[in-house]
């Protein structure tokens, strides 16, 4: 066959690769630098986590989503139940429910959170020592985790006992979802704050999940993935270590957030290659030598941005691949999406679906019994290699632009992804790649299927929730509190412990927010 | 109000080009699709004028006051939210207060049920996820045609 063939990054292929394009053995599981992954007998010691994202309408409707997933039986490592949460965007961007032009945002996408009122509705009756939280928020992470705090303090559950993680990464708005509200520097100054709080309080509490997810499903190629995130570790890391911390500290406590998108090697060869990075930035950059530091944790999310609208039940084919790439690579969490999440919120029995597919994998074909089973393919491992070189070089690029916050101020990494994106979607209008269903093996007849209906009650629910809160709640402490907060922001002090206090008196997100975008300003493309 | 915009290199032939009025109401950040279609609106030779995501919603009253100042043809809206029956009466609304009568296209997750009532609702077009970009240019171009501006 003579026509040419190229990864979606576009790295060409090879027919066939033998053991010429290969060098040597590759390392060992559970050792530097991880290419095998992060523990030498991977899965029979330790398997991945499921997770299950959830959130939507109000707290007590997300409840309702999350118990039943616990019913499916899923649970978190030593068998805690586990929340992960996603929150819908006026909570993302901290405007209150009563903000009349939100209105018909509220709860759509996301669970909405405006007070610890709201928090407290989600996890009541739950034992929070028992339960694995996931706030999988970007700008407003500092207070939704000052929230869970606040929450732990007021029941008298010890904060060493929380276990869970925040994502804490607005940082990539710029190249991802938007999701963004103060400028990069104040943003970072946040981040880091979270980052220290954690260290010092909640020690079971993953401080930062590097969510370069969002900047995939953007459009970014698997290149720009390895290179931007490994671009932004290395910033976030730096400005650690300003902050007077430790990078000996910091990495062991932070987790990727990776895609795995359709092309079923360059995927697996990508997270390889994502481990096998880190552990040289590590050693290399930040002559950290620990090894906890340098086995990178992998949190991953087949590609939400590859199902399709049409013929829905196709993405169960789809998110079953990618799951199994996913675990042919050695990663900690996985996190499969319902094959109706491209027309909206995942029904129940969409969802059991998903869980079920991810029980499948683990138990029906064997996955777990050995470590790295694709170590040693020749194609495999020229691929990591090729990945590796292709992601060294554009962070170089990065690096040269005077790093993360510097290419991104300069419209370099946006404009990148945007091209990428606009480049695959071109390919997919000409017919160069095939999405079935779509652009190709289109069936003639469209079998409905039900849709999840969203509680239409609940945006007039949380506006009436939020007047009586602010009715019933003493507003001289919560003024105080609000001042302590712009007190902080301005004079540059640690910005969590003015968060738990001005929570806890039942400020709003709006409220603490509206203070901060006051003294940062807002970020402007 | 920021805008991204092309602007054309020659004055003189601004109103030879169609102008599109892109925007995101409200707050939902999922722009991959509007970014994809401006670019592909510009690559066929029109003026795009781009109001995407910011850390504030997104209102009607913005989205109409910008297409009348900016004298567009049409106006694209990008909504992965469910807010697309509201947001279309109001801008609907606003336009008639206005006094302008300027096309309106609509792109993202809607539900099929939906599309006839935006359809009723005046929308020229509505485009759902995986829409050729050739026929989004079409429906632009047509709407124009038909006296539009």
């Amino acid at each position: 066959m003579k026509e040419e063939r190229f990864t979606p990054s576009g790295i060409p292929l090879k027919p066939v690769y033998t053991s010429a394009d290969v060098d040597g053995d590759p390392c060992l599981p559970g050792e530097f630098p991880y290419t095998r992954g992060i523990y030498p007998n991977m899965y029979r010691s330790r398997p991945w986590a499921m997770v299950q994202v959830t959130g939507y309408d109000l707290s007590e409707d997300t409840k309702k989503r999350v118990e039943f997933y616990a019913k499916q039986g899923i649970a978190h490592y030593e068998g805690n139940a586990s929340a992960h949460l996603v929150f819908d965007m006026p909570t993302l961007l901290g405007l209150d429910s009563d903000d009349p032009r939100i209105y018909d945002e509220i709860g759509r996408n996301g669970v909405h959170i405006n007070s610890l009122k709201d928090m407290e509705a989600l996890f009541h009756g739950w034992p929070l020592d028992r339960t694995h939280a996931s706030l999988i928020s970007f700008a407003t992470t500092p207070l939704l985790l000052a929230m869970y705090v606040a929450m732990a303090q007021k029941q008298g559950v010890p904060l060493e006992k929380l276990v869970g993680s925040v994502n804490n990464c607005p940082l990539l708005g710029p190249v991802a979802e938007n999701i963004l509200i103060f400028p990069l520097l104040p943003s970072f100054r946040l981040s880091v704050d979270v980052i220290k709080f954690c260290l010092r309080n909640l020690p079971q509490v993953n401080p930062f999940v590097l969510s370069i997810y969002d900047c995939r499903e953007k459009g970014a190629t698997a290149i720009q993935e390895l290179g931007i995130s490994m671009a932004l570790g290395t910033a976030l890391i730096q400005e650690c270590i300003k902050a007077g911390l430790r990078a000996e500290e910091v990495a062991p406590k932070i987790l990727f957030f990776f895609n795995v998108e359709r092309h079923f090697f360059e995927e697996i060869a990508k997270l390889r290659a994502a481990r096998r990075l880190w552990a040289k930035i590590m050693k290399e950059k930040f002559n950290n030598l620990d090894p906890k530091s340098q086995a990178l944790r992998l949190y991953t999310h087949t590609a939400s941005a590859s199902l399709q609208a049409q013929e829905p039940l196709n993405n169960i084919a789809r998110a079953a691949i990618q799951a199994l790439a996913a675990a042919l690579a050695g990663v900690q969490v996985i996190d499969v999406p319902a094959y109706d999440e491209a027309l909206g919120i995942p029904t129940e029995q969409a969802a059991k679906i998903a869980v079920k597919t991810q029980r499948i994998l683990m138990h029906e074909t064997g996955i777990t019994d050995v470590a790295d089973p694709l170590g040693g393919s020749y194609y495999v491992e020229w691929l990591t290699d090729r990945l590796e070189q292709e992601a060294m070089s554009y962070l170089d690029r990065i690096e040269k632009l005077g790093g993360y916050i510097a290419a991104v101020e300069s419209g370099f990494l946006p404009a990148d992804v945007e091209a990428s994106a606009y480049k695959f979607h071109d390919e997919v209008d000409r017919g160069e790649r095939m999405i079935v269903g779509v652009n190709c093996f289109r069936s003639d007849e469209r079998t409905p299927i039900k849709t999840f209906q969203y509680n239409t009650d609940a945006a007039d629910i949380a506006v009436a929730r939020i007047r009586a809160l602010k009715a019933e709640r003493d507003n001289s402490r919560v003024n105080a509190a609000l001042a302590n907060v712009r007190a902080a922001a301005v004079n540059g002090q640690e910005l969590m412990p003015a968060f738990v206090e001005a929570v806890g008196q039942y400020a709003t997100i709006g409220e603490i927010t509206g203070t901060l975008r006051g003294v940062f300003g807002v970020y402007k493309k | 109000m920021e805008f991204i915009r092309n602007e054309p290199s020659d004055k003189e032939t601004t109103r030879a080009m169609l102008r599109v009025l892109l925007a995101k109401p409200g707050l939902d950040s999922h722009d991959r699709g509007a970014k994809i279609v401006a670019r592909a609106l510009r690559e066929a030779g029109m003026e795009v004028i781009y109001i995407g995501v910011t850390a504030e919603p997104r209102t009607p009253e913005e989205i109409v006051s910008s297409a009348i100042q900016e004298d567009a043809d049409v106006i694209g809206l990008s909504m992965m939210s469910p807010i697309h029956i509201r947001v279309v009466s109001r801008i609907r609304q606003l336009m008639q207060d206005a006094g302008a009568r300027i096309p309106i296209v609509v792109g993202g997750i809607i539900p099929d049920e939906d599309v006839p009532k935006l359809k009723e609702l005046g929308v020229a077009g509505v485009f759902g996820p995986g829409s050729p970009l050739g026929d989004i240019v079409t429906c632009i171009r047509d709407q124009c045609d038909r006296g539009g501006s």
